[in-house]
């Protein structure tokens, strides 16, 4: 009885001590994304004269203009979001089919299956960098867009049915017996029962797929040779010169950048917390 | 329709199909994607399509660190472009041995290459015996500096004799300004402290046998040159902490006078003129001393060139292409957008500002090497810029790290 005494009354020392704890946490965290927006409102003088950690002289959109202009920043993004959009679907939809196949319809062999699928968690995509390239090139599918999301949606299964078949797990199969009982088929116990219920594990997959896909930098780097092609990640890099530095327009490109994620997390982050822990100690 | 009909059709479709044909593709891969650098380079290309109105540019840039993984994908993966800009050194020399690029020694000697080209600069384009780089544009490395805090120390003539160096860092130190700054935050900027020390001091015969492997690091040669190196560390003329800094903070220190010279390459003067600084008032050039005054003095910095790939669809269009590049017009308009020396001796020197003009006399008085990571391997140079981190921050080790190196040259070089 005194623990839930004590529970009741906690102490105020202890809040404020977390408060403040916290307080500094946040900052520290947000220390490189405070750096980014007062970089992207200095000129690249200013910054070589006072450094990034002052405030600016003057509120100069300066940069973002030249992002935008001359850097092409809005062709990045559009190219991001040719990419990122129909490889998150794809992958989501395909690791939803798969993980629900693996855990309410088992057969002969689907555990081994399971292994296999998961396995391309471990598969380093660098190895596949000169097969993959030639694959495409023979295909026909270089400097395009495709490419990439070709290659996003296979590299995403693995995570995708992984959670997915996690997350099916947790649901009772007497959901799927009522559903047949009442003259449902196994589609629409698919998109009728199971996938209501699992709103917070597509927002994981939502939000992580379309992170990873958005930021990746490897695949478009060498994938794509065009400049009409580029994607954000690679625009934001090749604004720098070999011995130059645009550190203020780079900043400005990366805030950029960084809006879309920022909103997709912002949008499904009650789902995120939830799901993350569904999809990880499940098993 | 009648067969007359459709025969007319095909004609004047395969009419349409050799107009299009008739224009050419020349296909270009290079590293200047910052806005100047890529506006730059869209002027050349303005000229060439110019000049030769059945050619056509297609024109690719890449960030220079993304694009050294980018090309060596295109070239193993049989779909290069039909030329790319390249380091001339170690690099180029790799695709080289791998028999992936066209030897370019023929359309040196039909264009006399040899006589817009500077001697002191063939011999980056040579490998294994043949040209395989053409170059553009030329950086060397040596002392910038802040002759507002040079005067203020009393230093009004600039050092050519590691004595006289030693002097002027003393009188600097004593005026209350740290004579050397260093950002080795990213490992190369310190390198070319090693490319000196060795070259002024064991020679640049030494240096290039060191470069390939034929020396070992832990030679008494390169630790003499480490001696000068650490005597200065010791004697408290850099800026503390270099490792904490870019080479761009070093040059920022260098402008704002909290130190009063720094060993970089010519496109700092780029980096300056954006602040805004001014040539010879805010900031001028002098060459690394001599240490020892026996040694042939050698100039060290980086070569851009061209590279041709074995497989490219179009050479003929490329080598007019690089032909165009090398023009005079070409190479001033090149030259003053990205703050490089120009690689043809044949430009209008009035191009250049006083402080470049000394650089540009500088590399035609004496031979050049290039610098360090461009000069021999990419996992011994790894190792070597490690070990410049190291030496930076506690010199006091130099022979445990030279051993070190040398166990990885050792592998390297399978000596």
């Amino acid at each position: 009885m005194t623990n839930t005494t004590e529970r009741r009354t906690p102490s105020y020392r202890m809040a404020i001590f977390f408060y403040a704890f916290m307080t500094v946490l946040v900052l520290l965290y947000s220390l490189p994304s405070i750096g980014v927006l007062l970089a992207s409102l200095k000129s690249t003088a200013e910054i070589s004269e006072v450094g990034v950690w002052t405030l600016p002289r003057s509120f100069d959109l300066t940069n973002y203009s030249e992002a935008w202009n001359g850097g092409s920043a809005g062709l990045y993004i559009r190219n991001s979001f040719f990419v990122t959009l129909p490889a998150t679907i794809l992958s989501i939809s395909l690791g939803v089919l798969a993980g629900y196949t693996l855990c309410k319809l088992p057969f002969r062999g689907s555990n081994a299956l399971f292994v296999f699928f998961v396995a391309g968690l471990f598969f380093p995509p660098q190895i596949a960098l000169i097969p993959l390239f030639r694959l495409f090139n023979d295909l026909g599918l270089y400097d395009t867009l495709w490419a990439l999301i070709l290659i996003h949606v296979a590299f995403g299964i693995p995570i995708c049915t992984l959670i997915m078949k996690n997350f099916f797990s947790a649901v009772p199969t007497a959901i799927r017996e009522a559903g047949i009982i009442d003259g449902a088929n196994e589609w629409q116990i698919l998109t009728k029962l199971m996938l209501p219920l699992s709103l917070p594990a597509l927002a994981v997959l939502a939000t992580l797929q379309f992170t990873w896909i958005w930021n990746d930098f490897l695949w478009p780097v060498i994938l794509i040779r065009s400049n009409e092609m580029r994607t954000v990640m690679v625009g934001l890099a090749s604004m720098k010169g070999q011995y130059s530095v645009a550190y203020g327009v780079q900043s400005a490109m990366a805030v950029y950048a960084s809006i879309p994620t920022l909103l997709v997390f912002v949008f499904f982050q009650r789902y995120f917390i939830r799901g993350l822990t569904f999809g990880s100690v499940k098993g | 329709m009648s067969i007359k009909k459709l025969l007319l059709v095909l004609a004047l479709l395969l009419v349409g199909v050799t107009v299009v044909a008739a224009q050419q593709e020349v296909s270009i891969v290079h590293y200047y994607s910052s806005d100047l650098g890529s506006a730059t380079m869209a002027k050349l290309f303005d000229g060439f399509t110019a000049a030769n109105p059945d050619m056509k540019v297609v024109d690719n840039s890449a960030g220079h660190e993304d694009f050294k993984t980018q090309i060596l994908v295109t070239i193993a993966g049989n779909n290069p472009p039909d030329l790319f800009s390249y380091w001339a050194g170690a690099r180029t020399q790799f695709i080289v041995e791998a028999d992936r690029l066209m030897p370019l020694t023929d359309f040196w000697s039909d264009n006399d290459l040899d006589s817009i080209i500077p001697a002191g600069v063939k011999p980056a384009s040579i490998y294994n015996g043949d040209v395989y780089n053409i170059p553009m544009n030329v950086h060397i490395v040596g002392f910038f500096y802040n002759p507002k805090v040079m005067a203020a120390a009393g230093v009004t003539s600039m050092p050519t004799t590691w004595d006289e160096f030693l002097a002027a860092c003393e009188a600097i130190k004593a005026s209350g300004v740290a004579p050397i700054a260093l950002g080795s935050m990213n490992r190369w900027p310190a390198q070319y402290w090693l490319d000196y020390t060795v070259s002024r001091t064991a020679g640049p015969e030494f240096r290039q046998q060191l470069m390939a492997g034929e020396v070992a690091y832990n030679s008494p040669e390169v630790a003499t040159a480490l001696e000068a190196w650490k005597q200065l560390v010791d004697a408290g003329y850099f800026v503390a902490d270099a490792n904490a800094y870019d080479w761009t903070d070093a040059a920022d220190q260098v402008a704002n006078g909290e130190a009063a010279m720094t060993l970089m390459g010519t496109w700092i003067t780029g980096y300056w003129d954006g602040n805004g600084l001014k040539p010879i008032d805010d900031y001028d050039f002098f060459p690394f001393p001599a240490i020892n005054p026996d040694v042939p003095m050698v100039v060290h910095g980086s070569v851009d060139g061209w590279a041709v790939p074995a497989s490219a669809a179009n050479p003929d269009g490329a080598k007019a292409l690089i032909m165009h590049m090398l023009s005079p017009d070409a190479q001033a308009t090149w030259a003053v957008g990205q703050g490089a020396l120009a690689a043809v001796s044949n430009v209008d020197p009035s191009i250049y500002s006083p402080v470049m003009k000394k650089a540009a006399d500088y590399l035609g008085s004496v031979a050049f090497l290039s610098g360090y990571d461009l000069s021999t391997t990419p996992p011994m140079a790894d190792a070597g810029l490690n070990m410049f981190a190291q030496f930076m921050n506690d010199p006091s080790g130099y022979m445990a790290y030279l051993d070190e190196v040398e166990v990885v040259a050792v592998d390297v070089f399978k000596k």
